[in-house]
């Protein structure tokens, strides 16, 4: 270890969780130099650490939970005023079988207008009526490709099947599934299952289900929707059709679109239209599409083919069955310090993946491939690949990593350009490899 | 296969699992900050609350340096207003557990360290703030002041560096 590895590792030694493992014992034992800065910097941090630790007063929690509900409260009070619809709509809404489409809130004014209450008083009434709920099953299709992300979407793309169930009581447990991809938790942590034999766990909120997680929580769908049209983020409109409420709520897509990579591959980063279907007696959700705004083109990306309510599951279903050779996704803090330096940009983490799997050094690969061992298939496809560029690094859309940019030549001889998304987002720091391959 | 991270609570039960994690890291923060309990306490209560009501359904950003960045910006617009509650740093928060000698040692300890905090630029001593008492890592940090992660290691050395000398009496 150099003197300036040692003093980047001085450093990395006072995070929350440091690396641990490294030489820096040994040549702190051999540079008096860099001992004495240490020496110091552990003496200027050892100064700022306080003899009593402040913490929260008994009850804070508590205290926050009574705001939290007090706020909501004057929020479902105060929303109605807000809420302007001129009277003619109203009479129609009340003839029937109309669609009339009305901003929930906003600047919507015209003479003749009478307030009435609709989003805010049906969210306010929907967790109530659904706090009983015993599980929720939806069955639906989605437009994307089987092993993938849930949240990922491809618009060419032909529609397959996604199920959700949740259980409430006696165990609040989840299972979703579609092909070649399953997400289970069974109460106390999440299993994540690819196939054929790669896995990950994870804790009651890892968000492996992600844009799918809030129909896991129907009671909270409502006034998730009503905060967001509240906030600014999306633009409602509500209709009445034969004892349903039809509920459209328009998003812009999410994210920075400086770079176009990201945009329209999840229903977040989509120009989209989610279409709920309420019962108007119990607040139950009766259906849901999703519409992409694609340019000129809308496409329909999400759409349930059954909703039930207070079934009884298998207890199987909460339960997975790994292969014996699975694969382990590691936390960034479990992932080994290899025979390579650690990577300190996005393109060096992209650089050092890629020249591994051209070498084949699947030790060095290791250092940002965060799974036990290197898979099969990973090593069959790197067989004779050979690296022809590696670009600039961007960011796009909602991911918390960045994208590298690559050109690869493969055994076959056909050349590949593709974006590989890396990310060091964790408490380590550490860069790891996170798709794109 | 690209994940994006979604670690925002969508529901009172995860909320409330969530304060229960930061709390103490949070009132930590915003009480050396500000240097009165009474005035931490509320303003990670209105940070929390607000956080969760305008939580997105798809948030770009992790949870905890989301609720943290609105912390700094609520505690250096309380700073700025002057409406800092110093004569009684722990009035109206009873406290079964601390005694009141505890409570003015604190006190004092938290006078000591912003006295040393104060010789250095506000980010180098921003970064060591949200290192030592809201136990940030550093890559949590670099998403709260929106620095690169090796900008934020750099800061917390400076700082460290200029500590030494100062507590050494050296310019």
């Amino acid at each position: 270890m150099t003197c300036r590895d040692a003093r980047r590792r001085m450093i990395e030694s006072f995070d929350r969780t440091p690396v641990t493992g490294t030489p820096l014992d040994a040549h702190l034992g051999a540079c008096a130099e860099c001992a004495r800065e240490y020496a110091g910097l552990r003496e200027s941090r050892a100064a700022l650490e306080p003899a009593r630790t402040v913490r929260a007063s008994a009850g804070f929690k508590e205290r926050v939970m009574n705001e939290l509900n007090s706020r909501i409260s004057a929020d479902a009070v105060a929303a109605p005023r807000r809420i302007r619809f001129p009277r003619w709509l109203a009479v129609a809404a009340a003839a029937g079988a109309i669609i009339i489409a009305l901003p929930i809130v906003g600047t919507f004014t015209r003479e003749g207008k009478a307030p009435l209450n609709a989003g805010a008083a049906v969210f306010a009434q929907s967790a109530d009526a659904l706090s009983n709920l015993r599980s929720i099953h939806i069955k639906a299709l989605i437009r994307s490709v089987a092993r993938d992300n849930f949240e990922f979407i491809q618009l060419d793309a032909g529609l397959i099947p996604v199920e959700l169930r949740r259980e409430f009581t006696p165990v609040d447990r989840w299972r979703v599934e579609k092909p070649g991809r399953v997400v289970v938790m069974d109460g106390d942590s999440s299993t994540l299952f690819i196939e054929p034999a790669t896995a990950a766990r994870g804790g009651k909120q890892t968000g492996f289900v992600q844009w799918l997680r809030p129909l896991l929580d129907p009671q909270s769908i409502l006034r998730g929707e009503f905060d967001a049209v509240q906030a600014g983020r999306a633009q409602a409109a509500i209709a009445h059709e034969n004892g349903a409420m039809i509920l459209r709520v328009r998003r812009s897509a999410a994210g920075i679109f400086d770079h176009p990579w990201a945009r329209n591959t999840s229903i977040a980063q989509s120009d989209h239209t989610c279409i709920y279907r309420f019962d108007e007696q119990s607040k139950k959700l009766l259906g849901l599409e999703v519409v992409v705004h694609a340019g000129a083109a809308d496409v329909p990306v999400f759409q349930t083919t059954l909703i039930q309510y207070d079934q009884a599951f298998d207890p199987a279903l909460f339960r997975i069955a790994l292969p014996p050779d699975v694969n382990w996704g590691l936390p960034p803090e479990q992932m080994p310090v290899t025979n390579v330096p650690l990577p300190q940009t996005a393109r060096e983490a992209a650089v050092v993946f890629l020249e591994a799997c051209a070498s084949q050094d699947w030790n060095a690969l290791l250092a940002v491939y965060p799974y036990t061992a290197v898979s099969e298939p990973l090593k069959r496809k790197c067989d004779g690949l050979k690296v022809l560029s590696i670009g600039e690094p961007f960011r796009s859309g909602l991911f918390a990593g960045t994208f590298v940019p690559y050109e690869i030549r493969l055994k076959d001889g056909s050349i590949r350009k593709w974006n590989l998304a890396v990310r060091n987002d964790n408490a380590a720091g550490r860069w790891r490899m996170d798709g794109g391959f | 296969m690209t994940e994006i991270a979604h670690s925002w609570p969508q529901t009172r039960e995860e909320f409330a699992e969530f304060v229960e994690a930061l709390q103490n890291g949070l009132v930590r923060y915003a009480f050396a900050r500000l240097g009165s309990l009474a005035d931490a306490e509320d303003a990670v209560q209105d940070v929390l609350v607000r956080a969760w009501l305008a939580r997105p359904a798809h948030a770009p950003a992790a949870f905890a340096p989301y609720v943290y960045r609105m912390l700094v910006n609520r505690c250096i617009d309380i700073q700025r207003s002057g409406r800092v509650r110093l004569a009684a740093p722990f009035a109206d928060r009873p406290d079964a557990g601390r005694t009141p000698e505890e409570l003015a040692a604190a006190a004092a300890e938290r006078a000591r360290i912003e006295a040393l905090l104060a010789r250095l630029p506000e980010r180098e001593a921003e970064v060591l703030r949200l290192r030592v008492f809201g136990d940030l890592s550093f890559a949590e940090i670099a998403a709260v002041t929106r620095a690169p992660l090796a900008t934020t290691k750099s800061r917390f050395r400076c700082g460290l560096e200029k500590l030494r000398r100062a507590m050494k009496g050296r310019p």
